[in-house]
């Protein structure tokens, strides 16, 4: 009885983690397939977490953090197309340019405009209306005031919310994902500039303009990890709160040797780890007690890593993948 | 190919690095106008309290002490095509190496302290430990690149999170300061091994200014009759208060010897040769005789050494007097930023000296802001964060918009300065 309800308690908590990697993951899965390795993940998450918390505190309205977040992303995406595809500079250099600039800038404005050392305002305060936040996509505070006698019936009020409903988002766009990457022509093409980016020029396409469109898509995703992070997760930024979500997405990615399904399933891996480590933080006794927590910590880069030496299957990367593409005649 | 047109050396190696840090700095300065503050009063600060102040040069130069390591770790390993941004892990190793090997001999796992060595036999093994640590933790990675074809930068990233969740563990165990049970650090390392830095100096003068300030209270003189008759000496006493924390010390020396010692290695020696061989053209290398992955893996551990040693500066080198401890945060970051510095100095020696002079200098800027900032008037209220941002933007301009600055330097300089013999055109121009 008492292992169901830990497996059931790390379920729960697994589920909750899992999202930021999956929404990162998915935007690896993007721009690693176009051909961009994209070590800016865990900055692009950061700067999402910080917009869409910063907006939905001034807006009063979390989906418009969501979409702030989101552009913010996109932008910081074509700030590193522009050095990556444009300007033929090193993936890896300019990802950690947008790493730098990410803790660097969030944690300066953030001080400047609310002057909490980096953090935001609380969103789940008292005299919020319930709408700052994006646990649901209609918060339970409406249908209360609507039906007060809702509050005896909580299993009805969370579907009326759709509370958690970037969760259920999160495992759609590992559909959507595949779908477009697998199933759709513009993704044929996706994979093919990652893998044989000459053969998509001589077909007539344009290499840059498909890897601009993965930076974008990429952006993008990350933005809703970020806004997931801040507003839904909990409710507010604090500096640093990405916490190498970024690098451990970049890692299931890897794990799921490039492919959306696998690389989910890396997801909920280390997710799960990660819930068993914040789990053992906390406990004194139990199970799980014999083997310190720094172990759960540090076992999906070991995993990683064992994947990653060939060990297990064969883990290769697009073959385009880091590279410039430079038209021949020029 | 465009590129194929070179630069005069004076704009490749003066004006085009000059503009990128130009600017990064404008972005920068918009930056702190968007935040509402004011770009002037900190250039002053930087200006008075780094540049011109005692003080502000020992820390700026106790941070390009950690930079230059750290950088050079990365530059090396650049001049074999590979990236190391493991510097971070690596260093966190070699502080776990040192620290294992010092905690043995302090008697820290079995009570002897018998192994208790003085200082001068006991920092080089010290040294030499850390070294090997992050050798250690880079060999891996590097094998893995050499061997098995897993990409370095993927690896030691992985290796950077496997070495924190490692110092936790051993910080919070083994390694545990018994006195401070909730604060995870390991035992203060003795007095006797701390490396001679500028304060001690000043803090020795001290002993005997004191004395003589002492003498003249018991005369029966006031502060003010002391600052208006002994001037001279009332600047030196003020002087030596204010460096007595003073944590530039002789790693910098060291350091300095290091890079010469970098430079001989990479462009006077056989090893040197095949490194740079690897970098240019793996293939051409492995016909020239040089055994590719060997190479890479000697680079890398090299490379891991030099990062290793970082974290001497930090631990056994530290301004203050109770943090020559192991703590989990390592390299406070300075490991990633040994990437900026490299790409700064263009891989060379000096150009790292120079750059981690800059990068130390602004660290030093970032905690004078935060310190001062408050106090001075109008109010200059900038995180110190900002010098991370900083960062980013020169890592931005210099690395990864580096052609952008490049190509516009050649378009000014064919299109506008034409003849003037800054651009050589290539004869034979391959066209495919």
């Amino acid at each position: 009885m008492e292992f169901i309800e830990l497996m059931l308690s790390l379920a729960q908590s697994t589920l909750r983690f899992t999202p930021i990697l999956i929404f990162a993951a998915m935007a690896g899965v993007f721009s690693e397939r176009a051909g961009i390795v994209d070590i800016g993940l865990e900055g692009k998450l950061l700067i999402g977490a910080f917009v869409s918390a910063t907006v939905a505190h001034y807006a009063g309205f979390g989906l418009a953090g969501l979409f702030a977040a989101m552009g913010a992303c996109i932008v910081f995406g074509w700030l590193h197309g522009l050095a990556t595809i444009t300007f033929r500079g090193d993936h890896v250099i300019s990802g950690l340019a947008i790493n730098f600039l990410a803790v660097g800038l969030t944690k300066t404005i953030g001080h400047a405009l609310f002057a909490k050392g980096g953090d935001t305002p609380n969103l789940g305060g008292p005299g919020s209306t319930g709408w700052e936040r994006l646990q649901g996509l209609i918060p339970k505070q409406f249908w209360l005031d609507l039906a007060p006698g809702l509050s005896e019936n909580p299993l009805l009020l969370n579907i009326l919310s759709i509370h958690g409903w970037l969760i259920i988002l999160a495992f759609i766009t590992v559909i959507g994902t595949w779908w477009v990457l697998i199933q759709t022509r513009f993704g044929l093409r996706l994979r093919f500039v990652g893998e044989e980016p000459q053969a998509i020029d001589t077909a007539g396409a344009s290499v840059t303009a498909y890897r601009y469109a993965a930076v974008t898509i990429a952006g993008a995703l990350c933005g809703i990890g970020g806004a997931y992070l801040s507003t839904s997760n909990i409710a507010s930024f604090t500096p640093g709160m990405s916490a190498d979500m970024g690098y451990l997405a970049l890692a299931a990615v890897i794990f799921g040797k490039w492919r959306p399904f696998q690389a989910m399933l890396g997801c909920l891996l280390f997710g799960f780890l990660f819930a068993v480590k914040d789990r053992l933080d906390g406990a004194s006794e139990g199970i799980l007690t014999q083997i310190p927590s720094q172990f759960f910590e540090a076992l999906p880069y070991i995993l990683v890593v064992v994947v990653l030496a060939g060990f297990v299957g064969t883990a290769r990367a697009p073959k385009a993948v880091g590279r410039p593409y430079v038209k021949e005649r020029e | 190919m465009s590129q194929s047109r070179e630069l005069h050396p004076l704009i490749n190696y003066g004006l085009v690095p000059l503009l990128q840090l130009v600017l990064a700095f404008a972005v920068a300065g918009l930056l702190i106008v968007l935040i509402g503050q004011n770009p002037v009063q900190a250039v002053q600060l930087y200006i008075t309290d780094v540049l011109l102040s005692p003080v502000g040069i020992g820390q700026s130069i106790y941070y390009a002490t950690t930079l230059m390591f750290t950088g050079m770790a990365v530059a090396l390993a650049f001049h074999a095509g590979l990236f190391n941004i493991g510097g971070e892990g690596q260093g966190l190793v070699g502080g776990i190496a040192m620290t294992g090997i010092a905690l043995l001999m302090m008697g820290h796992f079995t009570g002897d302290i018998s192994l208790l060595l003085p200082g001068f036999l006991a920092v080089p093994i010290l040294f030499l430990f850390s070294a090997l640590g992050g050798a250690a933790w880079a060999a891996i990675p590097g094998y893995l690149q050499a061997y098995r074809g897993s990409h370095l930068v993927i690896t030691t990233i992985m290796f950077n999170a496997i070495a924190f969740s490692l110092v936790l563990f051993l910080l919070t165990g083994w390694f545990q300061n018994p006195e401070t049970p909730g604060d995870p650090k390991s035992p203060l390392f003795p007095e006797s091994w701390w490396l001679w830095k500028l304060g001690d100096f000043y803090q020795y003068q001290l002993i005997g200014l004191e004395a003589q300030y002492q003498e003249f209270k018991d005369a029966g003189l006031k502060v003010k009759d002391i600052k208006a008759q002994h001037a001279d000496f009332w600047n030196e006493r003020a002087m030596a208060r204010s460096m007595k924390n003073s944590a530039a010390n002789v790693s910098f020396l060291f350091a300095l010897l290091l890079a010469v010692g970098f430079w001989f290695f990479v462009w006077r020696t056989k090893w040197g040769y095949a490194i740079r061989a690897v970098g240019f053209n793996q293939t051409a290398a492995r016909y020239g005789g040089v055994n590719v992955p060997r190479t890479m893996v000697m680079t890398v551990c090299i490379s891991g050494a030099l990062a290793g040693l970082a974290t001497t500066n930090i631990i056994l080198g530290n301004g203050s007097d109770s943090e020559h401890v192991l703590r989990e945060t390592g390299l406070v970051g300075l490991g990633f930023v040994g990437i900026a510095v490299a790409l700064m100095g263009r891989n060379h020696p000096f150009g790292i000296i120079l750059a981690a002079l800059l990068f130390g200098s602004l660290f030093q800027w970032g905690e004078v802001i935060q310190l001062k900032g408050q106090f001075i008037r109008p109010k200059l209220d900038i995180d110190k964060e900002i010098v991370v941002a900083l960062q980013g933007l020169v890592v931005l301009f210099t690395g990864a918009l580096y052609l952008m600055v490049v190509w516009a330097v050649q378009w000014f300089a064919t299109r506008i300065l034409g003849g003037w013999g800054f651009v050589k055109e290539e004869i034979g121009e391959e066209r495919a």
